[in-house]
Order: C-alpha cells, then sequence, then structure tokens
C-alpha cells in the first residue's frame, strides 16, 4: 500500500455517464492484484471538497508498463470532477487496498457475474487467468450499460447478455437467465460484483446448484486503510471491514438482510 | 527527531510535538503505520475502548456532506481485554505519547476501565469520551449534563494516577459549564470537539440514509465551531486544551493554538490526506522561522490578548 501521484494517460467516455480512465501509475500495477481497489483523490488543488477520495475496483493491471485503468460511472461530485481531467494531469492514488480474488487458474470451469459497473475487476481477474473456461453473465438496466463486450469476446470469454429493457441479450435480470441455464455443479467456482440485490440472488442460486464463490462487495467508505470502522457489512463473523477484510468474500461468509 | 522548538506541555504530559490523532480515525495506529512513521507524531489518540467488545451499529456508518463527513460507528472495538492484549504491546513500542480513549456506559463502567488501564504499562493519559453522539446509554448523556460530566471524572481520578483529559460534546447549550464542572473534578487537560449531531436523507429511499439514522459531523464544515468552543472554553478554564474539529492544515493549527489550544488534534483530514498531520508538523516549524518565534508555546491563547 503507497500513496502515489500517477498521471492520466486517457479519459474516454463510454457514454451514459460511464468512463475509462488509464494511468501510469507504476508502483501501484506492480503491486495490484484482481479485485483489490485503489482510492482515488478527486478534489481540484487544494479543495476540500469533496474531501473524501473514491474507491474504484481495478479493470486492468499491465504489470509490465505500469498502467493501472479504471472504469467509473459519474455519480456525484467526486466522480464529477474525475470525469473532467485531461491527459497529463496527475491525480494522487492510495492502493492497492483491500483483499482480491482467490486466483481463478485453480479452477477449469469459473462463472462470473457482472451487474453493471461491477464488471472492472471481473475484466482483470480473467485477463490474469490462462487456461480456464470462463461465461461472464453480464446484466444492466440497457444496451448502452454492457461495455468492452469486444473485448470480453476476444479473451475467449462465454458471454450471456441481460438487459432490464431487453435492448440486448435476455430481457430480465442475469440471474433469471443463468438459473435457465445452468445445471448443478455445471461450474467449479464463481466470481460476483453487482448491486446488494444481485449478489443476494446470484448466492441464492449459486447455494442451489452447489457451486461455491466469491462476491465483491461495495459500501460507504472513509479512510480505506481500515482505521475508521466506516464500511463494515455485516458477515457470519459479524461487522467486518469492507477496505480490509474484503471486498471479496466468501460467499459463504457474507449475510445479507432481509 | 522532533524539533525542539514544537515541544508543548499539557499538565504533566510533555508531547513532543503538539499535534495528535483524534480518537476513532486512527484506529489502534498499526494501519496508518504502513503510510508513515507514526512515531513522528506528538501522540496518538487509540480508538474509543470500551469494558466490552462491541459490534457498533449498522450500516451505512459514513456519508460525506459538503466539506465534511457524518459517521455513525457507534464505537466498534474489540474490549479491553483485547486491547491489552493484541493493541497495546504494539502501542507500548512506539516512540510516541499514548492516549487511550475510554468510554463507559455506567460510571461503573468508567471506573473498570480506569483501574485496568492504570496498571497496564504504555499508556501516558486516559480521555475520557464523555461525548460520543452514536450509542444509545451513556455516551453523550455524561456530556451535557455538568453534574454528570464531573461524577465520571472524579469517579476515574479515584481509580488511576494517571493524567486525565476529558474530551466534551460540542451539542451543549454552554460549554463553558461543562469544561468548568470538569476541570474541578480533576480533570487534567480539556479535549474539544467531539462531533456535531447531524444526519442525512436517503432521497430514493425516503429514510434516514445511516444505519443509526443520526450520527456526528466532522472535517472542514465544522472548523469555525469547534475554534469558537475552544476560544471560549479557555476564557473558562485554566487547565490546557487540545483543539480539534476539522483542522487539515498547518495554517488551522495555527489558528486553534492561537485560540488558546495547547495541542491539535487532526482526524477527518486523515481521510483527505494521510499525511496531513506531518505537513502540519512541518508547517509548523515553517511559520516559527519565518515568524522568528522561538518556541510554539509562545502563540498559545494569543489572540485572546488586548491591545
Amino acid at each position: 500500500m503507497v500513496v502515489e501521484t500517477a498521471e492520466v494517460i486517457s479519459l474516454n467516455g463510454l457514454g451514459n455517464d460511464l468512463f475509462h480512465l488509464r494511468l501510469w501509475a507504476e508502483k501501484i500495477t506492480k503491486q495490484a492484484f484482481p479485485g483489490q481497489f485503489v482510492h482515488v483523490y478527486c478534489g481540484e488543488g487544494e479543495s476540500l471538497d469533496p474531501l473524501l477520495p473514491r474507491p474504484f475496483s481495478l479493470f486492468r493491471i499491465q504489470k509490465e508498463d505500469g498502467v493501472l485503468e479504471l472504469i467509473f460511472r459519474v455519480g456525484g461530485k467526486g466522480t464529477s470532477s474525475l470525469s473532467r481531467k485531461v491527459s497529463g494531469e496527475r491525480l494522487q492514488l492510495l492502493g492497492p487496498l483491500g483483499r482480491g480474488f482467490t486466483e481463478s487458474h485453480y479452477f477449469s470451469r469459473v462463472l462470473l457475474f457482472a451487474g453493471g459497473i461491477g464488471m472492472p475487476p471481473l475484466y482483470s481477474l480473467a485477463e490474469s487467468s490462462k487456461g480456464v473456461d470462463f461465461t461472464l453473465f453480464y446484466g444492466g438496466r440497457s444496451r448502452s450499460d454492457l461495455v468492452f463486450l469486444d473485448e470480453w469476446q476476444r479473451m475467449g470469454v462465454q458471454l450471456q447478455l441481460a438487459t432490464d429493457d431487453g435492448s440486448v441479450g435476455h430481457q430480465g435480470t442475469l440471474v433469471e437467465l443463468a438459473s435457465s441455464l445452468l445445471l448443478p455443479q455445471a461450474a467449479d467456482f464463481y466470481y460476483a460484483c453487482g448491486p446488494k440485490p444481485m449478489l443476494k440472488a446470484v448466492k441464492q442460486l449459486m447455494d442451489n446448484l452447489k457451486i461455491p464463490g466469491e462476491l465483491s462487495l461495495e459500501e460507504r467508505m472513509a479512510c480505506g486503510v481500515g482505521a475508521c470502522l466506516g464500511c463494515v457489512c455485516q458477515t457470519v463473523d459479524g461487522y467486518v471491514r469492507v477496505c480490509t477484510e474484503g471486498p471479496v468474500f466468501p460467499a459463504e461468509e457474507v449475510v445479507f438482510d432481509e | 527527531m522532533s524539533d525542539p522548538r514544537l515541544a508543548v506541555k499539557i499538565g504533566r504530559v510533555s508531547l513532543k510535538n503538539p499535534v495528535v490523532t483524534a480518537s476513532g480515525t486512527f484506529g489502534f495506529a498499526q494501519e496508518y503505520n504502513r503510510l508513515f512513521p507514526v512515531s513522528a507524531l506528538g501522540g496518538i489518540t487509540v480508538k474509543g475502548l470500551t469494558l466490552q467488545p462491541r459490534a457498533g451499529n449498522p450500516p451505512p456508518r459514513v456519508v460525506e456532506t459538503p466539506a465534511g463527513l457524518l459517521n455513525a460507528i457507534g464505537l466498534q472495538n474489540p474490549g479491553l481485554t483485547v486491547f491489552l492484549e493484541k493493541e497495546l504491546p504494539f502501542l507500548r513500542e512506539l516512540e510516541t505519547t499514548i492516549i487511550v480513549n475510554i468510554a463507559g456506559f455506567t460510571i461503573e463502567e468508567f471506573a473498570r476501565l480506569a483501574s485496568a488501564l492504570d496498571r497496564a504499562k504504555g499508556i501516558s493519559v486516559l480521555e475520557l469520551n464523555i461525548s460520543c453522539p452514536n450509542v444509545k446509554a451513556g455516551g453523550m448523556a455524561f456530556g451535557i449534563d455538568p453534574e454528570a460530566a464531573a461524577r465520571v471524572t472524579r469517579t476515574v481520578r479515584a481509580e488511576t494516577s494517571l493524567p486525565i483529559w476529558v474530551k466534551l460534546s460540542p451539542n451543549v447549550t454552554d460549554i463553558g459549564i461543562i469544561a468548568q464542572a470538569v476541570e474541578e473534578a480533576g480533570a487534567e487537560a480539556i479535549t474539544l470537539i467531539n462531533t456535531l449531531a447531524g444526519m442525512a436523507i436517503d432521497l430514493k429511499k425516503r429514510r434516514p440514509l445511516l444505519g443509526n439514522r443520526m450520527g456526528g459531523l466532522s472535517g472542514p464544515a465544522v472548523k469555525p465551531i469547534a475554534l469558537r468552543q475552544v476560544w471560549q472554553v479557555y476564557e473558562t478554564v485554566k487547565i490546557p486544551l487540545i483543539g480539534m474539529g476539522g483542522i487539515s492544515s498547518p495554517q488551522d493549527a495555527l489558528e486553534f493554538m492561537m485560540a488558546g489550544a495547547s495541542a491539535v488534534g487532526v482526524g477527518t483530514a486523515l481521510f483527505h490526506n494521510p499525511f496531513t498531520p506531518l505537513n502540519i508538523i512541518d508547517g509548523l516549524c515553517s511559520y516559527l522561522d519565518q515568524e522568528k518565534i522561538d518556541r510554539i508555546e509562545d502563540i498559545i491563547g494569543i489572540a485572546h490578548q488586548t491591545g
């Protein structure tokens, strides 16, 4: 974990308030693993507003050239400020933070579940694994929520898409789609990242199909290093820190409220 | 080595510089020690400690507001026994002043915490948390009533020979009355301010955003209020003050010291920049150079001078 001044290589709008940010951040990239995250200080200069850094999962970790890629959706002050950065501009990062995914090369058939902006960490996971048969269930409200589909295909990942409006793939949720296609023990392991209701439904389905896996959680966060206890989630061991014990948890440890 | 010009005395306690961490923002120091040598600080105030382990409040526990942070952690901590076994051995080895913030839900609990910590090695100060806004029993209830605040202070005084600092709540009509009460009861310094009670609503869910509904506001947004209360308390008591509330820069720290604080606490600003306390220490040195002042202690309360 280090604080590093990163340089913006490029920032591209992907439409629908989504942005693809490429950063030169050699130290953090060298240390980072799929499923971990970085804190990005989004404010302008000395401004104390926004006050807190924003946590982002890692879309691509290019260790050889020290390039870190993130995808984010503009939702508030911090991400809005971040979306105005230009090439060459510098940004403070803190990372890599948290515990990432179990490496997937232990498994031969792996399912990935991505809900909207939950896709990026699964991409770096798939990219870092050789010889694994991946199927990605990728869901969003509409076609424009689903990005980098060509790149996913180029990696040889089988895609199963679902949108609320039916503009691409199955009309409905990715969990409905998965439950219509998957048989018990259809895979050795799964990884899921997305909104809580989706994670809860994925876990339930996977439990029924007797497939173990990991969930990447999100919670409102402050320090990012485990000091403030702001970002806890409920687990079988009580409240634990998403920033430190997570953001990736074995699915069987996570407790969803009713 | 710390610049000797920055040394300050808080009653019986000597700090090598006037910058300490604010309780609850720095854990038990191990996390931030991975980013910088925490021994460089004048003091470290640890997360509020209770007799029994506490799970804390349901999430969400934090929400950002304009230049501020609302939190409702609810004093999640491992409890006295685990603190003594797992956290204190690390803290004891640090070359800085260790301030242990304790929170009782009854006066009896304060007494038991104080007596157990009095026997432990490596603790320099007990800071009495009578101002946490995020717990149901005890907490702030002790800090908004001068008699209850004095009773807690007197009880702890009888249990320990350690210096006692009392951390006050800003959520009162007249903070000076509480300050006087704890001074008379044996407090050796006053820490102020704890967070201001506040809240936020989730528009989509049409419900309070924080799991605990209400929380405590900190960060730059509260700085003028904290500064005003430091000023007021400085005029009502003789014991030293540790000022905090939104301090994010050397300039902020200087304002608090000129208003009467002998030391300053940095909390929420750590989340904006983890190196804030170090930047403040450096900035105070530069200030002494520029202004040709021999000791930082010379500016404490200087804004109160007339003429």
